[in-house]
């Protein structure tokens, strides 16, 4: 378990906001309505402890690979939206399409997120196309850790919010990043913070 | 009383459940020792440990295990093993190592059996996620898959 100093989440926070934010303006230009997302909450959570903040609860998201252009493989982004019907009913205007709806968005966030990495951390990394995952959360990010090889203890998760008129839906970031690239991401929040 | 246990953990209990949830392509490894009533349970990650002693490791996490019921008076002769996970959940599999789940299963009966530890039943494989619910007890291990089906094995 890693405790991070209220100025590092408050970085990594400010990471996630500059991602949703670049996410929000894509979703906003193609849509030609106004569409808002922001970071409230930013947490760091040991893999063995994920079980105390989720149910078992099925839910909706897509998984990306994260390459790093230098060293490969450096991670995995699983994005999950538990309320995925509501998501399309204002974003489309229309529930059976739920699935493709959330793999649009899926990509639009993770390549935004990368944007944000990119900006803030000096990273260059190339998302994956995404996969549909549709299991309890535990199970997905289980499966993707069990991914990177050896070592991988902690998960970073954005809670996010999507806005749009007076509605908001709840979208989780889930960073789950290989040992090295988070040793990384805390050395630089170290510099930023 | 229910006991949870985390991913890449193990854990032994002389009464209640042993509850592990969101067991995706990992491996739910019980062990039940028949005479004391206990059991431990563990949800690993990956094959081998080469050396590092962690549950995260089906190896380490069968050893750890047994040293655990050992600890509370057990003796070898008197476990039995019950393992269940190993799901393929993505859709598409340009995401998933396939070799980890089917690698974790085959070290976990390799090491059983080199312990002599006999697996008396399994529930691996599929597409759904498991949680899983072990009465130490009784040795009684209840399946329950993200979709709702329930299976006792």
């Amino acid at each position: 378990m890693v405790d991070l100093k209220f100025e590092e989440l408050d970085a990594l926070r400010e990471l996630g906001n500059i991602g949703v934010a670049h996410a929000a303006t894509s979703l906003s230009t193609m849509l030609g309505r106004l569409v808002e997302m922001n970071v409230p909450n930013v947490l760091v959570v040991g893999i063995s402890e994920l079980h105390k903040y989720f149910e078992d609860q099925v839910v909706v998201g897509v998984v990306t690979a994260l390459e790093d252009v230098e060293n490969g493989r450096t991670g995995y982004l699983y994005i999950s939206f538990p309320e995925a019907k509501k998501i399309a009913r204002l974003i489309i205007d229309d529930e059976s399409l739920a699935d493709s709806t959330i793999m649009e968005l899926g990509n639009i966030l993770s390549s935004a997120f990368c944007n944000a990495v990119a900006e803030m951390l000096g990273i260059m990394l190339i998302p994956s196309p995404p996969s549909l995952a549709e299991d309890t959360s535990i199970a997905i990010i289980e499966v993707i850790a069990a991914q990177i090889a050896e070592k991988s203890d902690n998960v970073i998760i954005f809670e996010t919010e999507l806005k749009e008129s007076e509605d908001a839906v709840r979208i989780f970031i889930f960073l789950v990043p290989d040992e090295k690239f988070f040793d990384y991401i805390l050395k630089m929040l170290g510099m930023l913070g | 009383m229910e006991i949870i246990v985390g991913i890449g953990e193990s854990k032994v209990s002389k009464s209640g459940v042993l509850k592990t949830v969101g067991l995706g392509s990992c491996l739910g490894i019980a062990i039940y020792e028949m005479k004391l009533r206990a059991g431990a349970l563990a949800h690993a990650m990956l094959p081998k440990s080469n050396g590092v002693k962690s549950a995260k490791y089906v190896d380490s996490a069968i050893e750890i295990s047994i040293e655990a019921l050992e600890n509370l008076g057990g003796d070898k002769r008197n476990m039995v093993a019950k393992i269940a996970g190993g799901a393929q959940i993505f859709k598409h599999m340009t995401l998933e190592n396939l070799m980890i789940g089917e690698r974790n299963l085959e070290v976990a009966k390799e090491i059983l059996k080199e312990q002599g530890i006999r697996i008396i039943s399994e529930d691996t494989g599929g597409s759904s996620g498991r949680t899983l619910y072990f009465f130490v007890n009784d040795g009684r291990l209840l399946v329950k898959y993200s979709n709702g089906n329930e299976l006792w094995i």
